[in-house]
């Protein structure tokens, strides 16, 4: 079973994925903010990052140069952020971003490309 | 009602010998007209009484019995003689006076008169004649109290409020006090209406007749009490508030939790309507109606049905179609937020009265809800618009509404044709050119420049003498860009006659035309003798 960390502020949006994608089959790690998000990583393995852009502590920026440039991994990352202007989008490709994501999104929209992050992986 | 009366003024002189520390200072009053009062001097000469009471710190009436020559002055009403004896030896004690002794008394129209503590008698006494003043004379008491003699020094008990008072008379005067009072009495009179005056004579009279202290005393138990009152408030407010939030957020983790299971067919309807507990209180609706509009936020595709279809079935949307009438526009526009959002055919139903609102927030979130509920034709409410219109940018083919009636519209749109860099139809924008409004000129003129409509630089040139200098000025610059060598002549024109700004603007434009352009104001240089270099150093610096 794959594994998913999702690192999401907003309650509301971590539950709903949560629901989302354990229904698929995935198994989803919940984490409540940046900070939470990298000590999970530090302990676990995962197949897959979903994280939203603006956090508390460690904003999802950071956790993509953590996870390229600290931990040296190439686990896929989607970004999910309410904020779509060009530039954001194109700075969290350019830090090592696999995908990324506007709010409001569509939760069949979001289980396709984890989907195809998944299947490229591997 | 009397009685009521002479209850008020026992409690009140009670407060007040309490607060002074004289707890049985207080005479019983009796109803016979035959009674007991204690005599506490008496002289052959009238007393200056106000004088005389404020020495001996007599709050009590005093009453002048005149008779045999003499003036005696007693104070207090007793059915028995104990009593009034006991009361001459409390105010021994307390006031200093010796010799004062029970005595009766039978109210007699005349000559006895009841003279209040503070009021001066009209018998002029200096203050030396307190030494004649023979307390408890002539009466049937023993020979030796007779000849006691009112003390000339200090009352015995004198506590820290006694002495300041008497501090402040000798700075003061009584006098001058006296003065004092006459003339807050007299400028009540001349600046007070009738309602107001008897309270502030009232006042007046009871800050002349209680010390000073007590008054102080007084006010800073008032400030103590204002400031306890406004702590409490701020207390019970934030404790409120803070339960309120606590509530608040309680119920929104649980309602998220709940609509969740709901969404992914964890639950079905009937289980989630009785999970959803509380709902019949209108704030734990605003919670829910918050909780639909972060789902909402969020999730698009499909959940959107799910979500409008719960606002629907809770009538949530009824709350907000209430709030859409509420006087207030903060509310309005909460209303119309929330049914754009969650229960859009109910919003397109409402929404056209709302464009021309008097209010201008109620009108900006009236005209977003529209462009959000017509994807189609997202700024058709312009059309109809009466009011002005709020500055707000949305892409759209802006030239569609540049014949609006409002001017601010037309405006408006000629800004956003230039920011956007629009060129569906510059034949309207030509159009702008005739507008009676010097400003929607000088933004069509605008719009040729930065638009490149070449097509519209004769039109410029013959509007341009009829022109103020602003527009003048913008269409020198025009020229730069939509210009060619037929304007070179129009140019030189204004760099000889022009006032300096349109020189400028004239070299300017000639100097980055083309090369050709360049070269004619060399020799226009030349030709007219005129000095340009000041004016080229001044285009080619690129602070500029």
């Amino acid at each position: 079973m794959e594994r998913i960390i999702v690192a999401e502020d907003n309650k509301l949006v971590l539950e709903t994925i949560f629901h989302s994608l354990s229904r698929e089959g995935y198994e989803i790690i919940k984490a409540n903010d940046g900070k939470e998000c990298i000590d999970m990583l530090e302990k676990t393995e995962v197949d897959l990052i979903i994280t939203d852009l603006y956090m508390p502590f460690i904003n999802g920026n950071e956790i993509i140069s953590i996870v390229r440039d600290e931990h040296k991994k190439k686990t896929p990352i989607l970004v999910l952020s309410a904020a779509g202007a060009e530039a954001i989008v194109l700075k969290a490709f350019e830090l090592g971003a696999d995908d990324f994501m506007v709010k409001p999104f569509s939760l069949v929209e979001l289980s396709v490309r984890v989907r195809k992050l998944l299947a490229a992986r591997k | 009602m009397a009685r009521t009366k002479l209850y008020s003024r026992k409690l009140i002189t009670r407060i007040v010998c309490v607060l002074l520390g004289i707890h049985t200072f207080l005479p019983v009053y009796s109803s016979d007209s035959v009674y007991y009062a204690v005599q506490v001097a008496a002289s052959k000469e009238p007393l200056d009484i106000g004088r005389f009471t404020r020495r001996y710190h007599i709050t009590e009436s005093i009453k002048v019995i005149v008779s045999e020559d003499w003036h005696r002055y007693v104070i207090g009403k007793f059915e028995s003689r104990r009593m009034a004896s006991l009361y001459a030896s409390e105010i021994e004690s307390k006031t200093g006076i010796t010799g004062a002794f029970p005595r009766l008394v039978a109210d007699e129209p005349l000559p006895q008169t009841e003279v209040k503590p503070d009021t001066v008698a009209k018998a002029e006494v200096q203050q030396s004649d307190t030494a004649k003043i023979n307390l408890n004379m002539p009466d049937s008491v023993p020979q030796e109290k007779k000849t006691a003699v009112v003390p000339s020094a200090l009352p015995r008990s004198s506590t820290p409020h006694r002495e300041l008072n008497q501090l402040l008379l000798r700075i003061i005067g009584d006098k001058n006090v006296n003065q004092t009072k006459k003339e807050l009495i007299e400028y009540g009179k001349n600046h007070f209406p009738v309602a107001l005056r008897k309270i502030y004579n009232s006042f007046i009279e009871r800050t002349y007749t209680y010390p000073i202290v007590l008054i102080f005393i007084i006010l800073i138990l008032f400030f103590i009490l204002n400031l306890s009152l406004i702590l409490l408030i701020i207390y019970n407010t934030n404790k409120f508030k803070n339960k309120k939030e606590r509530y608040r957020i309680f119920y929104k983790n649980y309602y998220e939790e709940v609509l969740s299971l709901y969404l992914f067919d964890i639950n079905d309807w009937n289980t989630t309507v009785t999970k959803l507990k509380r709902l019949r209180k209108p704030e734990n609706r605003k919670i829910l109606t918050s909780v639909l509009l972060i789902f909402k936020e969020n999730l698009r595709g499909e959940m959107d049905a799910k979500i409008t279809e719960i606002f629907v079935r809770l009538e949530l949307n009824k709350d907000s179609l209430k709030l859409t009438k509420s006087p207030f526009y903060y509310k309005k526009a909460k209303g119309i937020r929330e049914l754009t959002n969650l229960d859009p055919k109910s919003a397109t139903n409402i929404i056209n009265n709302f464009i021309n609102d008097k209010h201008y927030q109620i009108r900006t979130e009236a005209q977003v809800s529209y462009v959000r509920l017509h994807p189609e034709s997202p700024f058709d409410f312009l059309k109809n618009l009466l009011s002005p219109f709020s500055q707000w940018t949305q892409l759209t083919a802006f030239i569609n509404y540049i014949d609006s009636p409002q001017p601010n519209v037309r405006n408006f749109c000629l800004r956003m044709i230039i920011f956007f860099q629009q060129f569906e139809d510059a034949t309207e924008i030509f159009k702008m050119i005739e507008s009676k409004l010097e400003t929607s000129r000088f933004l069509a003129i605008r719009a040729i420049n930065d638009l490149r409509l070449y097509d519209g630089k004769s039109l410029l040139l013959k509007i341009y003498e009829s022109e103020p200098v602003v527009n003048q000025v913008e269409i020198i610059k025009a020229l730069r860009n939509v210009g060619d060598e037929e304007d070179f002549h129009f140019l030189e024109s204004v760099i000889l006659s022009g006032s300096v700004t349109m020189k400028v603007e004239a070299c300017r434009s000639l100097y980055f035309m083309s090369k050709k352009g360049e070269e004619t104001l060399n020799q226009i240089s030349q030709k007219h003798d005129i000095n340009l270099d000041l004016y080229l150093a001044h285009i080619k610096d690129p602070r500029n």
